[in-house]
């Protein structure tokens, strides 16, 4: 088969991208390739053409009238756009967020840091104790004994501080 | 303890020092990079928020930059205070993107801002898509340590402004795509010999495959120029920050090794052909009165492919990386003193690579 945007190299490239909610795909050669369609990964939102796929699949839609109560962003300017207004949207549209972060990521639950907020009062060594000690558990783990003896000294000079 | 943080400083050589420090695999990966998108709780995230709202922001983190003890002494540019080709020289240096200058509206937005440590290529874009997006820059393959800068920064911000966090979904951003950890890493990598021996339709396929992108020089959207490729992950939700950038680090270093035995076969089957492609490129960027930054890019690749197999002694991969950054344009019309259109450039680029690569030798 030919190339589909040169039409003169053998095409070795399946694309496939998402419009409006069908599945296209355009045979490219290795010199279009880069060039074209892959070169810059998929359309400009990708969750926005995922978002129509996804409601083409019978998955739950927002309806046009609803809206983030916080900033106001609608059901429309979401599915138009696949971004969102503010964080209190993630729980407005949590019922097409789900499906959508699944689809997105092959998952909707959070495995990464866990956040424990800002802190307007305590000790800041204790904030480099704790990021000190998630970084010694990776040393241990990635069999960096350097790093890890280095950090366990970090971590016994500021615990003495912290003593005093 | 206090920092000194200047406020919009004149830029000099800023976010250039990740060169100096070449790091390993550096004959292939030019750089490596980690980001880490935040956003401030109860704001609209930057694109949707007031005026108001992104200088209240922007002065929230002025005020926590004086006593981060992982910044020490930084550098603090509030993007509207700048002009034209100050904005495009810090986009050459990809410390902050043309989406923070307001390259595509007449002016960038209030509260636009960009913090830079001052010894090391780490800091933060203030107000872009997200509130804060945290970055750190290290020469070759180095993303476990540039994700240890940033993780830190992260510690202390976070510690000092509250996040919008959920404890299902992580970080919240502005895009679902970035939504989780957060985090993007990539890595800028060189793969010539790919390329010419055709493997790297193959390659790229490979890369989607995995859950990973890539893109050319500038970012999302931009040209493949000079068999340059920014190769980075896709998702950001479900697998904790130290899988992704593990996931990502092999993988690179498979291309590494892909694209070492295509240079050495290369080398075994067509010495000849090679060495005259590296020493005409090389020629012609001796000696070309004007450059083009695309054909200078696919010159300057083939003279960094004959610089990594020791085809020539010197320019080494480090003059290479700087050569890179400064025949841009913005920074060719800053050493002219003035602004210079596209054929003003081109003829300055020349003049600038003849004289930085005067001196090449062959080895031995």
């Amino acid at each position: 088969m030919k190339c589909e945007n040169c039409g003169e190299h053998e095409a070795s490239i399946p694309v496939t991208r998402v419009d409006n909610g069908e599945a296209q795909t355009v045979n490219l050669c290795d010199k279009c390739a880069p060039l074209k369609g892959i070169a810059s990964g998929t359309a400009p939102h990708p969750a926005a053409g995922l978002l129509a796929l996804l409601s083409s699949l019978g998955e739950p839609q927002p309806s046009e009238d609803e809206a983030c109560a916080h900033c106001g962003t609608g059901a429309g300017d979401f599915r138009e756009s696949g971004q969102l207004g503010c964080p209190e949207c993630y729980e407005c549209f949590a019922k097409q967020l789900r499906p959508l972060l699944k689809r997105l990521h092959g998952s909707d639950r959070h495995e990464g840091k866990k956040y424990v907020g800002a802190r307007t009062s305590g000790d800041p060594r204790q904030v480099r104790l704790d990021f000190l000690a998630r970084r010694l558990e990776r040393a241990v783990e990635v069999e960096d004994f350097e790093s890890a003896a280095d950090l366990r000294d970090q971590i016994s000079a500021l615990r003495e501080a912290q003593a005093q | 303890m206090s920092n000194e943080v200047a406020w919009c400083p004149p830029i000099t050589d800023q976010g250039l020092s990740w060169i100096d420090e070449p790091g390993p695999a550096s004959d292939i990966v030019v750089s490596s990079r980690v980001r880490l998108a935040r956003n401030i709780e109860s704001y609209r995230f930057a694109a949707r928020a007031s005026d108001n709202d992104r200088e209240v922001i922007l002065r929230r983190v002025r005020e926590a930059a004086e006593d981060l003890s992982t910044l020490g002494e930084g550098d603090l540019w509030e993007i509207q205070r700048l002009d034209h080709s100050d904005r495009a020289l810090l986009v050459e240096r990809h410390l902050v993107s043309t989406e923070l200058i307001g390259l595509r509206r007449s002016s960038p937005q209030r509260g636009a801002g960009l913090l830079l440590a001052r010894d090391r290529t780490t800091g933060l874009m203030v107000n872009e898509e997200d509130h804060l997006r945290l970055q750190s820059l290290r020469g070759g393959l180095q993303l476990e340590a540039a994700w240890c800068d940033v993780d830190q920064l992260d510690e202390e911000i976070g510690s000092r402004i509250p996040y919008a966090y959920h404890p299902d979904l992580g970080f919240l951003t502005r895009c679902p795509t970035n939504a989780g950890t957060g985090l993007r890493a990539s890595v800028f990598i060189h793969l010539p010999a790919l390329v010419v021996t055709r493997q790297i339709a193959k390659v790229l396929q490979g890369v989607k495959q995995l859950g990973m992108t890539y893109r050319g020089l500038y970012g999302e959207g931009s040209k493949i120029v000079g068999n340059f490729f920014q190769l980075s992950n896709e998702t950001t939700l479900g697998k904790s920050e130290e899988a992704l950038i593990d996931q990502i680090e092999r993988f690179v270093k498979n291309i590494i090794g892909y694209e070492q035995q295509a240079r050495a076969a290369l080398l075994l089957e067509a010495p000849g052909v090679l060495e005259d492609k590296v020493w005409r490129a090389y020629g012609i960027l001796r000696h070309a009165r004007r450059l083009q930054y695309e054909e200078f890019m696919n010159l300057l690749s083939g003279v960094r492919l004959g610089a990594s197999l020791k085809l020539l002694e010197s320019p080494g991969v480090e003059t290479l990386s700087r050569v890179m950054i400064h025949a841009q344009t913005a920074h060719l019309s800053r050493a002219a003193g003035r602004r210079l259109n596209e054929t003003d450039a081109s003829s300055f680029r020349a003049r600038y690579v003849r004289a930085t690569l005067k001196d090449a030798r062959r080895p031995g």
